[in-house]
């Protein structure tokens, strides 16, 4: 059946309800209300548009109705309720982004160094060299030289500073060696996380190299690192 | 009440209202024409009020922390909202019948002496 009265009774109450967010709330329970009422009236014998009529009689004046729940629903606290739980979850939602995905990316990351066959290692040098550009301190851990002529340097990197890191892990520098050659061809491998173990491999390392060079000049800041090599344990 | 109409419903908003919708959520968890039938058939029809002025009422306790609300299936299978009294809504329940006690025992006593006083 259509409840016309009913809608219209509803429509003027909520017409004083400044809140825009509490409307729906009062509009299903005024109208529940109402149905029951109706439901009541007609259990007693009155047809449908009597007992329409009479609930909402019943209901009372809906200005008076209106204007008393708009008291009990201030804009300006429903406002700045809203706006403080949107900006709690905001938070929350940003700091799981940028801490605990970091995190487990971290706990779970694979050390790279892992990835290379003890069988293929023709030796392998542990070194603890710290450098640091802008905010972002670079540890190298490990150069792993192996059978193939490739030598992979193991570092890694973490943020001095909270937010933003504008270095990409994997620009490490020049890559060269005592003899005089740089060597560009190779690859890089990064994880993810707050402190990332990182990968650089330059291929057809020179095998004559006492010492390999990594070099960074870009951008104004400067670092040189310098590893002696054939110091450690050899695997031939 | 023997036939007296009692207009009760310029009240509903101060006076014992608190006190009345309370105690029936004291006794169980209630949607608002609960609310409304339990006053009629307990109060003889005595208490006809304006039903929509109700819901100031209990959004008002709600936003006081007295009571709480939430959504369930009722009879018919409709969604209900229904109160639930919190822990401070008793302490304030207890506070209200006090008052109300108080009060009703000392107009006992002026409009009917020693017969209408409480044993």
């Amino acid at each position: 059946m259509p409840l016309d009265k009913v809608d219209k009774f509803l429509e003027n109450v909520l017409s004083y309800i400044k809140f825009p967010f509490v409307k729906d709330d009062i509009k299903f329970e005024l109208e529940s209300h109402i149905l029951d009422r109706i439901n009541y009236y007609m259990e007693q014998g009155y047809d449908s548009e009597k007992a329409e009529e009479l609930s909402i009689k019943d209901m009372g004046d809906p200005k008076e109705i209106g204007i008393l729940l708009n008291k009990q629903h201030n804009p300006f606290l429903g406002w700045i309720l809203k706006i403080t739980n949107g900006m709690v979850i905001f938070f929350v939602i940003l700091s799981i982004y940028f801490v605990g995905v970091p995190l487990v990316i971290s706990i779970f990351s694979r050390n790279p160094i892992k990835d290379i066959p003890k069988e293929n290692i023709v030796y392998k040098i542990d070194t603890d060299e710290k450098v640091k550009i802008d905010d972002t301190v670079i540890r190298f851990t490990n150069v792993v030289y192996d059978k193939n002529g490739d030598m992979n340097i193991f570092y890694e990197c973490y943020d001095t500073k909270f937010w933003g890191r504008g270095w990409s892990s994997s620009a490490i520098g020049d890559i060269m060696d005592d003899l005089g050659n740089t060597y560009f061809a190779g690859s890089a491998y990064s994880g993810g996380g707050i402190r990332t173990k990182c990968k650089r491999t330059v291929s057809d390392f020179s095998k004559e190299a006492d010492t390999l060079i990594i070099n960074y000049d870009y951008y104004n800041r400067k670092y040189r690192v310098e590893i002696p090599l054939k110091v450690g344990d050899t695997n031939e | 009440m023997g036939g007296v109409n009692v207009d009760f419903d310029k009240g509903l908003i101060g006076g014992s209202t608190v006190l009345l919708i309370l105690s029936l959520l004291e006794e169980t968890d209630r949607y608002g024409y609960e609310i409304i039938r339990e006053l009629e058939l307990r109060s003889d029809k005595a208490f006809q009020l304006k039903e929509g002025t109700l819901y100031p009422v209990l959004h008002k306790l709600e936003n006081d922390g007295y009571v709480e609300s939430y959504k369930a299936k009722g009879d018919r299978g409709r969604d209900r909202k229904y109160y639930k009294i919190t822990r401070k809504g008793k302490k304030q329940l207890a506070k209200e019948k006090e008052k109300w006690n108080i009060f009703s025992m000392s107009v006992n006593k002026v409009i009917g002496g020693e017969l209408y006083a409480p044993r």
